[in-house]
């Protein structure tokens, strides 16, 4: 067990150090978000109660616009390095590596935007406990948009060009995550009951657990053979 | 019997004597389906004329999903025994299928037009539909993503079983989706029951699809392995 | 006969989509013969321009391809 669990440790805290070290991701990951959010009422006009009833949608497209440029480079650095290589030749099961990965790139690209979220949210008039709400669909819904990415990143490694291919692969797929996601806030904002959207999500989220790491481990395999 | 038609000469062979008979059964339904479609069906007591779309959209449909799973059995195959000729098969049906699932669309819009009164409705089969050509042309663009082209095929054979995967999941959130954004019920197409004399149309129609699929998908697997023979040639006199 | 051809007033639709999918159809045929003749052309340049010892190579390219 340990022996599994120290490599995924440091495969994790291997990413957040770089992260740390280059913050121009991160920041430029989240001033795209935010910038995406602010073009949104320049054109649909100050209307409170409108930008209230859209503030969910919008959110979820600007999460899943901004996390896209930074998910598409998931890989490409460490393929770079030789590291994916190692990673394949070391005796941890390559899927579980995968999941490591998924993880730290959920800390690295998805957690910065979650936190921003709030921001948007308050500028765009939600209430506050729909606030909370909708934190919590983000989180368990960046995590799928994560696993969906790590899956489109490592296949498209080594191909001619790859930002427009993770953003073709990776958008019909996570049309789901949106559904779900947009609709159990707009359930709680008329006032019905999300309980069945979350499930829904969760639901989701176990289903790409399964696949995203294999599947993701079976593309890095084929792209260093 | 995938290991008896992987070798492209004998491929070859029973292709050859395979694409005439499709080509012929093609056009004979197709003429066949124009005469039911056109003459020898029923206008819908309700939709009048426009139900003569019917017989070109439902068919592409159907093909378009069809399509989709072969390619994944295709992909299975492929990834599973490293048959060339399945990521061939594959690569051949990934155009054919996209035209399905346009010609879906197109005719789709045009028959929502007179119908339901807009080009286009949020309607969930046309949502799916829509994203399953987005799939169509993600597969498309990552097995000629590559600089070498067979370097594509895995990833892409990949992406092939990941989407009939998700197609369920995507066809029920938006099932779900639909339901809940239910703006216009009147919007149902699907009546009670399909009269035989319209049902007869469809079939042909769809027979007439079939074998044009298998023609062109012939053709194409033909094409790339030319195509592979090609680049391995080329690839030898520049080295030489 | 005119009657046959405005389709009760849904003229446009009916034909429009019926003109699109055939043209569509037609489309796909005409590009994949068209590239399918491209590289049949291709291919007998190459094995022509080479000699014998590609017809080994073929041989085993049947194999194993």
């Amino acid at each position: 067990m340990r022996a599994i669990l120290n490599p995924c440790l440091a495969v994790i805290m291997a990413d957040i150090r770089a992260s740390l070290r280059y913050p121009g991701d991160v920041l430029s990951g989240l001033s795209y978000f935010i910038m995406i959010a602010t073009l949104v009422p320049l054109g649909l006009g100050a209307d409170q109660a409108e930008l209230a009833r859209i503030a969910p949608v919008m959110i979820w497209i600007a999460v899943m616009l901004a996390s896209l440029p930074q998910m598409d480079r998931l890989f490409s650095r460490i393929a770079k390095d030789g590291v994916l290589e190692q990673m394949l030749i070391s005796p941890t099961p390559m899927t579980m590596l995968m999941l490591a990965k998924i993880i730290a790139a959920w800390l690295i690209i998805i957690l910065p935007l979650v936190l921003a979220a709030p921001v948007i949210g308050i500028m765009f008039g939600l209430a506050m406990d729909m606030l909370a709400m909708m934190l919590c669909f983000l989180a368990i819904g960046g995590l799928c948009l994560v696993m969906i990415g790590a899956m489109a990143a490592a296949l498209v490694l080594g191909s001619r060009q790859s930002g427009v291919f993770t953003a073709i692969i990776v958008l019909p797929l996570s049309m789901p995550v949106l559904i779900f996601g947009v609709a159990g806030i707009s359930a709680l904002q008329s006032g019905a009951d999300m309980a069945g959207h979350m499930m829904l999500l969760g639901a989701l989220t176990l289903i790409l657990l399964v696949l995203s790491p294999p599947v993701t481990a079976a593309a890095i395999r084929f792209s260093e053979e | 019997m995938f290991d008896y038609l992987a070798n492209p000469t004998r491929f070859r062979k029973i292709t050859a004597a395979l694409l005439p008979v499709v080509v012929m059964v093609s056009a004979i339904a197709f003429a066949l389906g124009l005469y039911l479609a056109f003459f020898a069906s029923p206008a819908d007591y309700q939709q009048g004329e426009t139900v003569r779309i019917m017989y070109i959209h439902v068919p592409a449909a159907w093909m378009a999903m069809l399509t989709y799973i072969l390619m994944a059995v295709a992909a299975i195959f492929y990834l599973v025994w490293r048959h060339p000729l399945a990521d061939i098969g594959a690569r051949a049906m990934a155009l054919p299928g996209a035209g399905f699932a346009l010609i879906t669309l197109l005719t789709g819009s045009f028959w929502g037009r007179p119908i339901w009164g807009t080009w286009w409705v949020w309607d969930a089969r046309l949502t799916s539909m829509l994203i399953l050509f987005f799939l169509y042309l993600g597969y498309m663009a990552l097995a000629d993503g590559f600089e070498r082209a067979e370097r594509g095929s895995k990833p892409a054979c990949l992406l092939l079983l990941v989407g009939v995967i998700n197609l369920p999941i995507i066809k029920f959130s938006v099932d779900w989706w639909n339901t809940l954004h239910q703006g216009s019920s009147v919007l149902r197409l699907d009546g009670p029951s399909i009269d035989p004399a319209m049902l007869k149309p469809l079939l042909v129609m769809a027979l007439a699809m079939l074998s044009w699929f298998i023609a062109i998908t012939i053709l194409q697997m033909s094409r790339l392995i030319m195509q592979r023979r090609v680049s391995n040639l080329e690839a030898r006199e520049s080295w030489s | 006969m005119s009657a046959f051809f405005s389709m009760g007033g849904y003229a446009l639709y009916v034909w429009s989509s019926w003109g699109i999918g055939v043209a569509v159809l037609i489309a796909i045929t005409w590009h994949s013969l068209s590239r399918a003749q491209y590289a049949r052309i291709r291919l007998n340049e190459l094995e022509h321009t080479n000699n014998s010892t590609d017809k080994d190579q073929q041989s085993e390219n049947d194999q194993d391809a």
